[in-house]
């Protein structure tokens, strides 16, 4: 009997070393660690592969370092069982909080829940999970009003009639349609500017540019194009600029990326709208260190403001801010 | 030949045997289906499961809101005589004071008298002071759903939901308070109002806010 109690502490035991064995020699798991402190902070972001959440991770790593914390940066590519595979790792080895950044609204849920029943708790940046009981804190963009904003300015400068195209990023991210519907709230309201397509490029910049390709074999006569993000938007204007017409369409991002805020002020990209990557990831880390010294009763969401950047106003944003 | 030989004899064909297994498991997979195909909506989603009760309505919820809450907390707006005098001295020390919703929005009523229509627009002077108030449709953005102070982003399941909330909220707006507005607003008019604005950081030309009612009342 004994002998039998003991196997399942066993198989616990061996998994937890392969996991942190592999997490070693994965290349794909952390990739960064920084000095060490009162205890060890994972953070966990969607993928590395957009300068833009390059900004979050590494402001969300540099704040708790700041705060007295060892920090790692977890990259999840994008890959939903990379990221459950992450908090295997991060559980077993004992982190005490998780600024995490999902991949996926829904099945990211199970993840956070498996880190709070192991007493690790996760505080959300920039990205929505759809439960309100497993992580302590969500810090979230305003996508929606931020897309309101934009669709204003796109009905100020596209004007009230055309054709326009949309690329969506990932159809599982809520901020995808936060961002889409709020867009619509304000363009779908004028019935001759039409939506001639609307496909996803999964926030992909090289995706991105092929979606817009095709989007113009088919559509040679759009007057712009609005992206669910920067990365998007720099893609689809690539392509735009191949096909010799980023003269004639109009591009539309949101997220507030460095090379876009250029762009705007280059008068290559129309608008974008800024979200404060620094802001969101700064205020998750000084959640889980209040958190960790004791600190509870945290509210669930907190919505960080997102601005409209155009050219008459984009030299006051820049460094993933305002200047 | 008895019965039971008979039945013997014709499940000892092969072809019944099978036809009769065939059936079971026809029986087995209509009782218990091994899958079931389900309409996902425009997001990619499958719908929500439980019963209609747990599916959130946002038409219902803002019908219910609206009488309960915003309707009696309407006189607790703020007088617009008073946020003015302080916006023209220091639009972000207004903000900190009077703001909602993190400092982002204002909640005022009062009254004034209409010196111009622009647009979808009418410029109401109050005490010597220009302000606006939206009186045609569309409606676009939260200005109404975070106005007033009485809705959290917390209240509710998530983010769409809330957005949701928006959306109806600016369409109740069109369809109850503003049908009329367009033919009873005019030049010379006198409007009483209770409405919600951004609060500025800065202040332009034009209009010191840009009011979206909530109620209005025009008298000549």
């Amino acid at each position: 009997m004994k002998r039998l109690a003991s196997i399942p502490t066993l198989i616990t035991s061996l998994f937890a070393v392969c996991t942190l064995l592999l997490s070693g020699c994965s290349g794909d798991g952390s990739s960064d660690s920084a000095s060490s402190g009162s205890g060890r902070v994972a953070v966990v972001v969607s993928t590395l592969n957009n300068p833009w959440f390059v900004v979050l991770a590494e402001t969300a790593r540099d704040k708790a370092v700041e705060l007295g914390y060892e920090a790692t940066i977890f990259d999840s590519q994008n890959d939903p069982a990379k990221e459950s595979v992450h908090f295997d790792n991060l559980i077993a080895s004992g982190y005490d909080a998780v600024l995490f950044n999902c991949t996926d609204a829904e099945g990211s849920i199970a993840n956070v829940r498996r880190a709070k029943d192991a007493g690790v708790p996760v505080f959300c940046m920039d990205r929505e999970i759809t439960a309100n009981d497993v992580a302590v804190s969500q810090i979230l963009s305003d996508n929606y009003s931020g897309c309101v904003a934009l669709g204003e300015y796109f009905v100020e400068t596209v004007g009230e009639e055309g054709e326009y195209a949309e690329i969506l990023g990932i159809i599982a991210d809520t901020n995808t349609w936060n961002r889409s519907k709020g867009f619509h709230s304000v363009v779908d309201r004028f019935p001759d500017l039409k939506m001639v397509a609307q496909q996803s490029a999964n926030f992909d910049r090289a995706k991105a540019l092929e979606v817009m390709e095709s989007i113009l074999q088919a559509n040679p006569n759009i007057d712009a194009v609005f992206c669910g993000n920067d990365a998007m938007a720099m893609g689809a204007y690539q392509a735009l600029l191949a096909a010799g017409k980023a003269d004639e369409v109009k591009v539309f991002g949101f997220d507030g990326a460095d090379d876009v805020v250029k762009s705007i002020a280059d008068g290559k990209i129309t608008a974008t709208g800024m979200q404060f990557p620094k802001r969101m990831a700064q205020k998750a880390a000084e959640s889980a260190h209040e958190y960790l010294n004791g600190k509870r009763g945290f509210e669930q969401r907190i919505l960080v403001p997102v601005e409209l950047v155009t050219e008459e106003n984009v030299s006051n944003y820049g460094d993933s801010g305002r200047k | 030949m008895t019965s039971s030989a008979h039945s013997s004899a014709l499940f000892s064909s092969p072809a019944i045997r099978w036809g009769g297994v065939a059936l079971l498991v026809v029986v087995f997979w209509i009782v218990f289906p091994p899958f079931r195909i389900v309409s996902l909506d425009e997001s990619g989603k499958a719908p929500a499961k439980g019963d209609e009760s747990e599916v959130f309505d946002p038409a219902g919820f803002v019908d219910r809101f609206w009488e309960d809450r915003l309707e009696p907390n309407l006189g607790e707006a703020m007088k617009v005589e008073e946020l003015l005098a302080a916006l023209v001295v220091d639009p972000l020390e207004a903000r900190k004071r009077y703001g909602l919703y993190d400092s982002r929005y204002y909640f005022a009523q009062g009254s004034g008298d209409v010196v111009e229509i622009k647009g979808r627009k009418a410029m109401l002077e109050v005490e010597g002071r220009i302000i606006s108030l939206l009186i045609a449709s569309p409606v676009f953005g939260n200005t109404v759903r975070d106005g007033t102070g009485l809705l959290s982003v917390n209240d509710f399941s998530g983010l769409e939901a809330f957005n949701a909330v928006s959306a109806v909220l600016n369409t109740k707006v069109e369809t109850e308070v503003m049908p009329s507005l367009q033919e009873s607003v005019k030049v010379g008019a006198t409007v009483s109002f209770v409405g919600c604005a951004k609060a500025p950081e800065t202040l332009g030309e034009g209009a010191l806010l840009e009011f979206v009612p909530l109620q209005v009342e025009v008298s000549r």
